[in-house]
C-alpha cells in the first residue's frame, strides 16, 4: 500500500508560487486560506531558498492527538484527512501543528472563526468520492479520480514532489545523486540512504554520522 | 393543605428537572463518517484515462505512473 508524501526540492524552487495558485484553484479555496504557501529564506540575499509548504501528512500527527472532538482520521494511504461535520473550529490543531497547515476562514465583521481547513492531499474528505457535497466542504477528490495532487503535478521546476513516499524518495535520491551536492547533509542516509532504483549510492565517510 | 402540598410537588418536580442531564458521549459510528477506499469513484467527469476505477491494482499502477511523471531521470515511454 502507497504512503503518500510531499518532498519539495530547495535546490528547485524558484518562489513562482504556482502550487499555491494550483491548490486554489483546484479547491475553490475562499480568500484569507491558503491550504500550501512558499516559505522563502534568506529572503532577498544571494543563495535564498525556497520551499513550497503544506501539511506534510505526519505518520505521528499532533494535530490528530490533540483534538478535542477527534475529526480526524488516516486513510489506508497514509494521508490525513478530518471530518468538518464534527470539527468545531477550537484551533488547536493550528497551535499543535509545526508546520502552520490548519487554516481558519473568517466569517463575518468580527473575524468569527469558522471550521478548520487544510491540505487534503487531493483526497477530498469522508463524502462520497467525487460528490458535490465532498467538493463544497473539501475541494476536489483527485487521488480518487488518479491524479496526484495538483500543486505537485503543476509545478514548473518539479521541485515539489507528491506521491509513492518510497517512489518520491527514489526520484528525489537519485536526483541529488546525480547533481553530486547535497547527500552530504546530516540525516541523508536515514532518509535516503538505500537506493531500490538503482543509480549510485549516496557516499559515505568512514567515521561520521550521517 | 392539599393545594400546598400539590404546589411543593409542583415546584419539587420542577427543580429536580434541572438536575437531569443529557449523555454528552458520542457513540461510535454514530457521527463520524467512514471514508470510502481511493480507488472508489463514481465517474464525475474528471476520473484520468488508463485504470479502472473500483480496481485497486488498477489504481495503485496508476499512482505509481503518474508520480514516476515527476521523475527527470526516468526514461521516457
Amino acid at each position: 500500500m502507497a504512503r503518500m508524501k510531499f518532498i519539495c526540492d530547495a535546490e528547485r524552487c524558484i518562489e513562482c508560487n504556482g502550487c499555491v495558485t494550483a491548490c486554489k484553484a483546484e479547491h475553490d479555496i475562499p480568500w484569507g486560506v491558503n491550504r500550501r504557501r512558499v516559505v522563502t529564506l534568506n529572503d532577498g540575499v544571494p543563495g535564498e531558498r525556497s520551499i513550497s509548504v503544506a501539511c506534510m501528512h505526519c505518520s505521528d500527527a499532533p494535530c490528530m492527538a490533540v483534538c478535542p472532538v477527534d475529526c480526524f482520521y488516516r486513510t489506508a494511504e497514509g494521508v490525513v484527512l478530518h471530518d468538518k461535520d464534527i470539527c468545531i473550529g477550537c484551533g488547536y490543531c493550528s497551535y499543535a501543528c509545526p508546520f502552520g497547515a490548519p487554516q481558519f476562514p473568517t466569517n463575518g465583521a468580527f473575524g468569527l472563526r469558522g471550521k478548520m481547513d487544510k491540505c487534503t492531499f487531493c483526497a477530498g474528505g469522508p463524502e462520497v468520492n467525487g460528490s458535490e457535497a465532498e467538493f463544497e466542504k473539501y475541494g476536489r477528490n483527485r487521488l480518487a479520480e488518479g491524479k496526484l495532487p495538483a500543486c505537485a503535478e503543476m509545478c514548473s521546476t518539479k521541485a515539489l514532489l507528491g506521491g509513492d513516499g518510497d517512489v518520491i524518495a527514489d526520484i528525489f535520491r537519485t536526483r541529488v545523486l546525480n547533481r553530486g551536492k547535497g547527500s552530504e547533509v546530516w540525516g541523508w542516509g536515514t532518509a535516503y540512504g538505500k537506493p531500490t532504483q538503482g543509480g549510485p549510492r549516496a557516499p559515505v565517510v568512514e567515521g561520521k554520522k550521517s | 393543605m392539599r393545594q400546598l402540598s400539590a404546589v411543593l410537588a409542583l415546584a419539587g418536580a420542577c427543580a429536580l428537572a434541572g438536575c437531569g442531564e443529557r449523555m454528552q458521549t458520542i457513540p461510535v459510528g454514530a457521527v463520524k463518517k467512514v471514508d470510502g477506499q481511493a480507488w472508489q469513484i463514481r465517474d464525475n467527469g474528471y476520473v484520468a484515462s488508463g485504470w479502472t476505477p473500483g480496481d485497486e491494482a488498477s489504481w495503485t499502477a496508476q499512482i505509481t505512473r503518474r508520480t514516476q511523471g515527476q521523475n527527470d531521470y526516468a526514461p521516457r515511454l
